[in-house]
């Protein structure tokens, strides 16, 4: 028996099977709400149309909830172990706990505080599987992918928002339609306890007796079975229609120890923007919401039941790859095409100037070919003669010199001038005996020095031997002496003279010398030399 | 995920779909890389090509600067016996006229075999070689003027250049002597005619 079977399905992404013992109902999550709903039974009738609707309907994702009677938990320790050894410890427990099903469960929830300190394990199963297995198969011939299987007690759990601000000792009640009172007990939400009563159909009896009357037998379970903390009040949470809320708050008051929490599942819908107003006091589509909207993970199904939904995460990373691979593929190659380009553009550029240059380069080269000398050559040619015409020497200034001062003493004539022009301004002149005593450096000649090689700036000198003597020599040698001192004087004193040295004199006066003479002496012993070196500069 | 449990109808076409965009993508990047290492290569080889050929003419054009600077200098440094062959008739010439001009009362000369020369300072000569002939000039004169004039004379006309290293002036009589063919000075100098020349011996040739 189909209820609410449309002709046409609505589009979804994803959908939530909600699976009671003897049913199943189909939510579809559609715009981030959930959609329509199918309900199918668990007959052979049921699992032919579940067949038709998954073959009219695209293969969307599916979350199985499951609130069945035959789920089962159980707490025992297992030692503080990790990875392989806690995993086959577990499983040889799960072995021996729940035989013959492979929808189990375990979850490690803490340690104990004292002894060995082992690990609180909870323990879960389907110890019924033929209530899911019949409607897994008809999935997996579909190749639904199947996400995973969980149930409302781990739903409730593991999403928060399911019961807001849960406390330390937490009892929930919550009404299925298709399957009845779910009773799940969680400390410090942890779950530790749950079990399923089944209730009458809607609207025969009312409901809040029922709740009551179990509420009572399952407080004195968790005091016999020592679960509930004596030390913490116990908060007690009801999802029901308002109705129903009602009628359960006139017989239960909070006292110090019981709090009651009444959640309405219609409010709770509009807080998180549940279209559809929820008139029953079941929670099916608040847990289903619940389910799509946080995409439960998987606890029960084996890899086998998921293995398509694992495929579809495979094509999904396929996709994504292939996008990722042809983006690049495109952007890689198109700035490669685009660099190549560019390269292109200049390598034809660089082509063209090339050739440009090229041309204009054998062109310029014949008519250099055509020179007697490289044009580098050139220019050493015209610089060395440049330099050598600042080196050109002429006596005329030697002869400008030696005139001015002949000027002031025209007494003083001249017999020979022996010129030349050097770098050195100690050049020796001619071989003679006066330029050995000028090479000697022998002192104590009147106004002789010797010129040290210290740099002067000159670029060259002009030096001049200049023999002279006294016109009218009367014998006077102090006279005599006297006036060639003061005509040596006169030359030094003038430009760019370098040095002036009397080289010899009329009478040698020096003690080094033999002196003789006569007191009659006439014009001819009053012969004198000069040693003028003149500086020249670089007058460029 | 164990193979056992993979369905391949279910993941084929993906699978597929991958395996011929990875191909492609693959295909599209080593293709555009290729074209772009070609271009790259040829880019790298036509720059190289237009660098140098830039550079030389670059190089050429600096020639170019230096020949428009130097080349007319130079040429009238080959015509005046500078450079290339010296002009030592010209020189000869020059003397008997400049000797005729300023009316010298008597003018010997000597000009000795060209030689190597050294001048005594720094310069810079390339490929060149200086050489020097050696003049040596014997001047009677009526007064030490002569010279001065003598040499501005061969200034101006002689083709070549010269530089006088040496001199010497004696006084040929104690009185002046006021006749124009007299001598009252006679000086004895040494001119040194510059020649410049390709150090290999080749001959500098205008065309």
């Amino acid at each position: 028996m189909i209820s609410s079977l449309k002709s046409k399905f609505s589009s979804s992404t994803r959908r939530a099977l909600l699976v009671s013992s003897d049913k199943l109902a189909v939510y579809h999550w559609v715009n981030n709400n959930l959609g329509s709903s199918y309900l199918f039974d668990g007959s052979p009738e049921g699992f032919e149309y579940f067949g038709h609707y998954l073959d009219e309907v695209p293969n969307d994702p599916v979350y199985v909830l499951l609130d069945t009677a035959g789920e089962e938990y159980r707490l025992d320790t297992i030692p503080h172990v990790f990875g392989a050894d806690r995993r086959a410890i577990i499983e040889r427990k799960q072995d021996r706990m729940f035989r013959g099903t492979p929808y189990l469960y375990a979850e490690v929830q803490g340690r104990e505080k004292a002894g060995r300190r082992d690990d609180n394990v909870m323990f879960s199963a389907v110890t019924n599987p033929d209530t899911i297995q019949p409607w897994l198969k008809i999935l997996e011939e579909h190749k639904v992918p199947v996400a995973g299987v969980v149930s409302v007690p781990l739903l409730l759990q593991n999403n928060a928002g399911v019961i807001p601000d849960m406390s330390g000792n937490a009892l929930v009640f919550s009404l299925q339609s298709m399957s009845g009172l779910r009773q799940s007990f969680f400390k410090d939400k942890l779950l530790k306890f749950s079990r399923l009563v089944k209730v009458p159909r809607y609207g025969t009896e009312p409901y809040a007796p029922i709740i009551t009357d179990e509420l009572v037998k399952v407080r004195r379970y968790l005091q016999s079975t020592h679960l509930l903390d004596q030390d913490r009040p116990l908060d007690i949470y009801f999802l029901g229609n308002k109705e129903l809320l009602d009628e359960l708050g006139k017989t239960h008051v909070n006292s110090a120890m019981v709090r009651y929490h009444m959640l309405d599942v219609e409010a709770l819908g509009k807080s998180y923007g549940f279209a559809d107003q929820i008139r029953t006091p079941f929670s099916d589509k608040h847990l289903v919401y619940q389910l799509l909207k946080n995409k439960s993970k998987n606890y029960y199904a084996p890899n086998k039941d998921i293995r398509y939904f694992q495929m579809r995460q495979i094509n999904k990373a396929l996709k994504v790859a292939s996008l990722l691979f042809m983006l690049t593929g495109f952007i890689w190659g198109g700035l490669n095409v685009l660099e190549g380009y560019t390269y292109r553009q200049q390598h034809i550029s660089d082509a063209k100037k090339a050739d440009f240059y090229n041309v204009r380069y054998e062109v310029a080269q014949e008519r250099i070919s055509a020179l007697p000398v490289d044009p580098a050559d050139l220019k050493v040619v015209v610089d060395t003669i440049g330099t050598l015409k600042t080196y050109k020497s002429e006596p005329d200034d030697m002869f400008r010199l030696i005139s001015k001062s002949m000027d002031i003493f025209p007494e003083i004539q001249i017999s020979k001038i022996h010129w030349a022009a050097n770098i050195n301004p100690n050049h020796k002149l001619g071989a003679g005996k006066l330029d050995s005593i000028i090479d000697e450096g022998i002192q104590g000649v009147l106004g002789f020095s010797n010129i040290s090689d210290e740099e002067t700036g000159y670029l060259y000198y002009q030096i001049a031997l200049v023999n002279c003597y006294l016109n009218k020599f009367d014998g006077d040698y102090r006279k005599a002496l006297n006036t060639i001192d003061q005509f040596a004087g006169s030359l030094r004193r003038q430009d760019s003279v370098h040095d002036v040295s009397v080289v010899s004199l009329p009478l040698d006066i020096s003690s080094e010398a033999t002196l003789q003479g006569s007191t009659k002496e006439d014009s001819s012993k009053s012969n004198f030399s000069v040693r003028v070196v003149l500086g020249i500069k670089d007058e460029a | 995920m164990k193979r056992n449990n993979l369905d391949w109808s279910v993941i084929k076409v993906h699978t597929f779909t991958f395996i011929i965009i990875l191909l492609v993508s693959l295909g599209m990047i080593i293709g555009s890389w290729s074209f772009k290492e070609d271009m790259l290569s040829k880019y790298k080889r036509n720059k190289l090509i237009f660098t140098s050929v830039s550079q030389k003419y670059l190089a050429v054009d600096e020639d170019e600067q230096i020949i428009r600077k130097y080349y007319p200098e130079f040429i009238d440094l080959y015509k005046k016996g500078v450079v290339g062959r010296e002009h030592r008739l010209n020189w000869i010439e020059t003397l008997r006229e400049s000797s005729e001009r300023i009316k010298l009362p008597g003018l010997r000369y000597a000009i000795s075999p060209q030689q190597k020369y050294s001048p005594g300072f720094s310069v810079n000569l390339g490929k060149f070689l200086l050489y020097s002939s050696t003049m040596k000039l014997n001047i009677n004169m009526l007064h030490e003027g002569d010279l001065s004039h003598l040499i501005k004379d061969m200034n101006e006309h002689a083709e070549g250049m010269f530089t006088i290293t040496e001199c010497k002036f004696t006084r040929s009589s104690k009185t002046l002597i006021e006749r124009r063919d007299a001598t009252n000075i006679n000086a004895e100098c040494e001119l040194q005619w510059l020649n410049i020349r390709m150090s290999d011996g080749t001959e500098i040739k205008l065309s």
